[in-house]
């Protein structure tokens, strides 16, 4: 039962565990109507173990969400094509069907989805405000994303996709910082605006190839995605452009990134770290799901404007971190950079370059993450985010300025850390590609230069020196639940850095599959890299 | 089609509307008793049973209702009357349940209001089966008589009175140009029949301006009724200035109905597609534009939610036009398939969502002062959770964003659209939509976000508002994933 259904289970269990947590706990009027500010010893319930049970339950379900992720991933066959199918009767009309499955560039994905989300509600023990409701859409997002990640009909992607956007907007709406309303509305309007062609272009592929199944539509070769290749070039470059920009706003590339700073900025903690570590991702996930195997030659077509894009966003992205104020904004900007290399990586149409961004995809959400959580432990000690308000930590607050510094090295890739891996794989596809070439990958190597500037200056202004502020002489260290919230993702940052092959393996053969790559680009062979000494075709 | 039918069994074809009539003068019959019964909800339980009765006798038609020609060809069953005359009951039934509280409250919970309910739904279900555009045009008084006193029914306020007389004068000046245009067709054709002048039409035997000039004028009228952009000048302030409840079924049941007539006359007259293509698709346009752009400016849900309707009727007029389009252009017949049914599945959506929205304000009013503006919802997720996040989902839902009732309806919509080729529309309404969740997205954050002090919550919620708000509020959201549970209801259209 289980073994036939195991994707659907890992899809909607935390969704059920949200609808049995608004179950269990059903509101109390009382406690409601003065919430968080009250006495927890004033009214007749026990609010104070009330949260607990909340808290609890909710970590429960989250980590019985990634037992079920860890056994996919020991289940997991390492070769091409879907795994783990499901498919039911959905929508007849449309002829429609609930189809999920994965396959070597979803299943990372999937496993990031729920390990980080473990991550943030554990970290989210130190929320009181309307507890109960924060889980819930924490949970209900966690359901949605990895319905993303899963989904192998376009209807279906398409529900789940902007499904995402409710949940985080709430979490950024309710549990925000200062502007969090105007940074709540942006994100949704954003990315609800750069999703709604992509409904008009699903559906004229729909029509026009008569189906709506993503696992035949997305495997270049078969039948249905042969039948669309024969339409008119310029149909599809329309359709393409229409999906293309909804996974850009996502993603974001560089002209469309101007949600980005405000959300991650203005969202809780744990918002901020789901938004970085896999919601960003679904837009790179959306390429090379869709766009790439879907609209091969205009995918190619497009290839020279991707990459500039890129290129800049890298550039832009790490220039504008460097003069942040404000160290949320910064590691915000910073993301940008990153994710400039990761289309740099998915636009090399190599075998390699792809490989090294789904690495640095996963590697992003870890280091990124992991950036947000200690920003966040600052903002809970002093309630600011300014550079300016610390200085000299490490005097004051030596375990979380360790945790930092393993953070920054990962994010501006030290060989060693996960970081390096990636980029470098990137760097070494991009340079190969016909599609970018080595004068495009030089300057892009630039932002790794530009990437040590911001961070390593970050460091040193917070926690370098003589401690200068005397209100941060008393600030606590890390605590036990923090503690244990990062440990394992320093553990990813080395195991990433040092042994990356395990890891490979899953994506290997479904990225070098036969025509995945098909434009003319070059063939890679086997490039050695460090820590992938395994990956011998 | 059995031309033999007879006289008992067409009048067995309309028991639904003869059960809303039986209902209404029972009503006026008890009216005093029922005045001074202790207990308010009486007259409303009635209105109810007359309700249900009307749909046990819908139900029990069955198949047999599917395929009916009575009264000389003046009034037909086919699936797309028994959808739509389901869809109005069910709105019937939602409207009589916000009702009785709001009215007890301010004294006005009197068995003529049910009456009035009554035979206005019979005039909305009179348009779904009408084949004779004199029927229609019954069908269109007897609708809208009683909304017009429905809407300054609470006679002690002026903007009710206001709204009433607005809504009543430019309505009648819509009836006479509708009247008007019918006597042109007749003028030209010899017929008011729509079988007939389908049939005119395929032999082309009418071509006249008169003709032509007379369908628009019924097209008119039709857009009047159903609030399209350039024509929706009442619907703001008859929305805002009507009582609640009045305003719920008002906004629902007129569209509705509208819709059922145009649906019909776009399948029927087909050929004429060539000629009012282009003036369907400019009203498609700007009441899209119109109602979004102009909805975001309102401070008063009413109104809002006014300006959604006239989007919302947009939105349906895109389907419309994919149905014609699709005949103008020879599309396979599944493709005019999918544009009716979803036509049809929108105007249930469109339903459940806007009732729903009264509902929550209805619920939130109580017993006290009409809960109209966006300041008056302030911080609701504190004071009534569930209601609040119950007009989250609808709110998301009147947006389009999946997984909700509102998102399959636009992606039916959509369907149809780019199926019979009219890719301009779809990207239009790809992109108002997105003005539209601006303003939806308003609502749910004035709810949710904004923090008022430990305000108390006001008291007398209604329960039956309640039980609206909640049936409302989990269709929108069940059926917004599983919309094949309605394809028994919506699938056997046409």
């Amino acid at each position: 039962m289980l073994t036939d259904h195991l994707l659907s289970a890992l899809i909607f269990l935390p969704l059920v565990g949200a609808l049995a947590l608004l179950a269990l706990f059903p509101a109390a009027p009382e406690a409601a109507a003065h919430g968080a500010e009250s006495d927890p010893h004033a009214g007749p319930s026990m609010p104070g173990g009330r949260a607990a049970a909340i808290r609890l339950f909710a970590l429960v379900v989250s980590l019985a969400t990634f037992a079920l992720s860890c056994v996919l991933l020991a289940r997991f066959q390492m070769k091409a094509g879907y795994q783990f199918l499901e498919s039911a009767d959905w929508l007849p009309m449309f002829g429609a069907k609930y189809t999920v499955g994965i396959d070597g560039i979803s299943v990372l994905l999937v496993a990031l989805t729920t390990f980080l989300s473990v991550l943030a509600i554990g970290y989210s023990f130190t929320v009181t405000k309307r507890i109960k409701e924060y889980m819930v859409f924490l949970l209900i997002l966690e359901s949605a994303m990895l319905g993303v990640f899963c989904a192998l009909d376009l209807i279906l992607f398409y529900v789940f996709w902007e499904a995402v956007l409710i949940p985080m907007y709430f979490l950024i709406g309710i549990w925000g910082h200062e502007r969090r309303t105007y940074a709540a509305v942006k994100f949704f309007l954003y990315t609800f605006a750069g999703s709604v062609l992509m409904l008009v272009g699903l559906v004229a592929v729909i029509r026009l190839v008569g189906s709506s199944d993503l696992s035949a539509l997305s495997i270049p070769g078969s039948e249905l995605n042969d039948k669309l290749q024969g339409f008119p070039a310029q149909s599809l470059m329309w359709i393409y452009a229409s999906f293309a920009l909804a996974f850009m706003v996502k993603v974001p590339m560089f002209p469309f990134h101007t949600w980005l700073p405000d959300a991650h900025v203005e969202a809780p903690t744990a918002g901020s770290v789901i938004l970085a570590g896999v919601m960003l991702k679904m837009g790179v996930y959306g390429f090379m799901r869709i766009c790439l195997p879907m609209f091969p030659q205009q995918a190619m077509q497009s290839s020279g404007l991707f990459i500039a894009l890129a290129v800049i966003g890298i550039i832009y992205g790490a220039v504008v971190a460097a003069v942040q104020p404000d160290m949320k904004k910064l590691v915000a900007y910073s993301s940008v950079s990153h994710l400039g290399y990761v289309m740099l990586g998915v636009f090399s149409f190599t075998h390699l370059g792809m490989m090294g961004a789904l690495l640095q995809s996963i590697n992003h959400g870890v280091s990124t993450g992991m950036l947000f959580f200690l920003v966040g432990c600052l903002y809970d000690r002093r309630h600011t985010r300014e550079i300016t308000a610390f200085g000299g930590l490490k005097r004051s607050v030596p375990a979380l300025s360790f945790f930092f510094l393993v953070a920054m090295l990962s994010s501006v890739a030290l060989p060693l850390t996960n970081g390096f891996v990636g980029e470098f794989a990137i760097l070494q596809g991009s340079y190969l590609s016909k599609t970018a070439g080595p004068v495009w990958t030089a300057v892009a190597a630039v932002g790794a230069i530009l990437s040590a500037v911001y961070m390593l200056w970050l460091f040193q202004r917070v926690f370098a020196g003589p401690l200068s502020k005397e209100e941060n002489r008393a600030m606590p260290d890390l605590s036990l639940r923090e503690k244990l919230v990062l440990v394992p993702l320093v553990v990813l940052v080395f195991w990433f850095g040092v042994a990356v092959t395990p890891w490979v393996r899953y994506m290997e053969p479904t990225i070098t599959a036969p025509k995945l790559v098909r434009p003319k680009a070059a063939p890679i062979e086997y490039i050695a890299l460090p820590g992938m000494d395994g990956v011998r075709r | 089609m059995r031309r033999d039918i007879d006289v008992m069994a067409e009048i067995a074809f309309i028991y639904p509307l003869i059960a809303l009539w039986v209902g209404a003068c029972l009503l006026l019959l008890l009216a005093r008793p029922l005045r001074r019964a202790t207990r308010p909800g009486g007259s409303a339980a009635l209105a109810g049973a007359a309700l249900l009765a009307s749909l046990a006798f819908l139900v029990r038609q069955g198949n047999e209702g599917l395929n009916v020609i009575a009264f000389g060809g003046s009034i037909a069953g086919d699936p797309l009357t028994a959808s739509i005359c389901t869809i109005l009951l069910l709105c019937g039934m939602m409207a009589v349940a916000l009702a009785p509280t709001y009215l007890a409250a301010r004294g006005y919970d009197n068995p003529e209001y049910y009456v009035l309910l009554l035979t206005s739904l019979s005039g909305a279900m009179l348009m779904a089966m009408a084949r004779d555009l004199v029927v229609v045009f019954l069908g269109i008084e007897l609708l809208s008589f009683g909304l017009y006193i429905m809407a300054g029914f609470v006679r002690e306020d002026a903007r009710g009175g206001e709204a009433s007389l607005k809504y009543f004068l430019l309505g009648a000046f819509a009836s006479a140009l509708m009247l008007y245009g019918i006597v042109l067709v007749y003028g030209s054709s010899g017929s008011t029949n729509i079988e007939a002048l389908r049939s005119a039409v395929i032999k082309e035997s009418v071509q006249s301006a008169m003709f032509a000039g007379g369908l628009a004028l019924v097209l008119i009228g039709l857009a009047f009724k159903a609030a399209v952009a350039p024509f929706h000048q009442w619907s703001p302030d008859a929305y805002e200035g009507a009582p609640l409840p009045v305003t719920a079924f008002m906004s629902v049941v007129a569209k509705i109905a509208a819709f059922a007539v145009l649906i019909r006359l776009a399948d029927s007259l087909a050929p004429l597609h060539a000629t009012w293509l282009p003036a369907v698709r400019l009203l498609a346009i700007l009441s899209m534009v119109v109602g979004n752009v102009v909805a975001v400016a309102q401070q008063n849900l009413k109104r809002m939610l006014a300006y959604s309707g006239v989007a919302h009727a947009g939105y349906l007029m895109v389907a419309v036009a994919a149905l014609g389009s699709s005949h103008a252009k020879g599309a396979a017949l599944d493709t005019q398939t999918l544009a009716m049914s979803g036509a049809v599945f929108y105007l249930l959506a469109y339903a459940i969502m806007t009732m729903g929205a009264f509902a929550v304000l209805t619920y939130v009013t109580g017993t006290g002062a009409e809960c109209q503006t966006l300041a008056d919802l302030k911080g609701l997720a504190r004071r009534r959770p569930a209601a609040a996040y119950g007009m989250a989902a609808l709110m998301l839902s009147l947006g389009g964003v999946p997984p909700t009732i509102g998102f399959m309806g636009k992606l039916q919509i959509f369907w149809a659209a780019v199926a019979g080729r009219e890719m301009g529309l779809a990207v239009a309404l790809a992109l108002v939509s997105v003005v539209a969740a601006y303003y939806y997205l308003r609502v749910v954050l004035t709810m949710c976000f904004e923090e008022t002090g430990a305000e108390p919550a006001t008291a007398g919620a209604p329960r039956a508002a309640g039980w609206v708000v909640a049936i409302s509020a989990t269709a929108v959201l069940v059926l917004g994933v599983m919309p094949g549970l309605l394809m028994g209801l919506i699938g056997m259209v046409r």
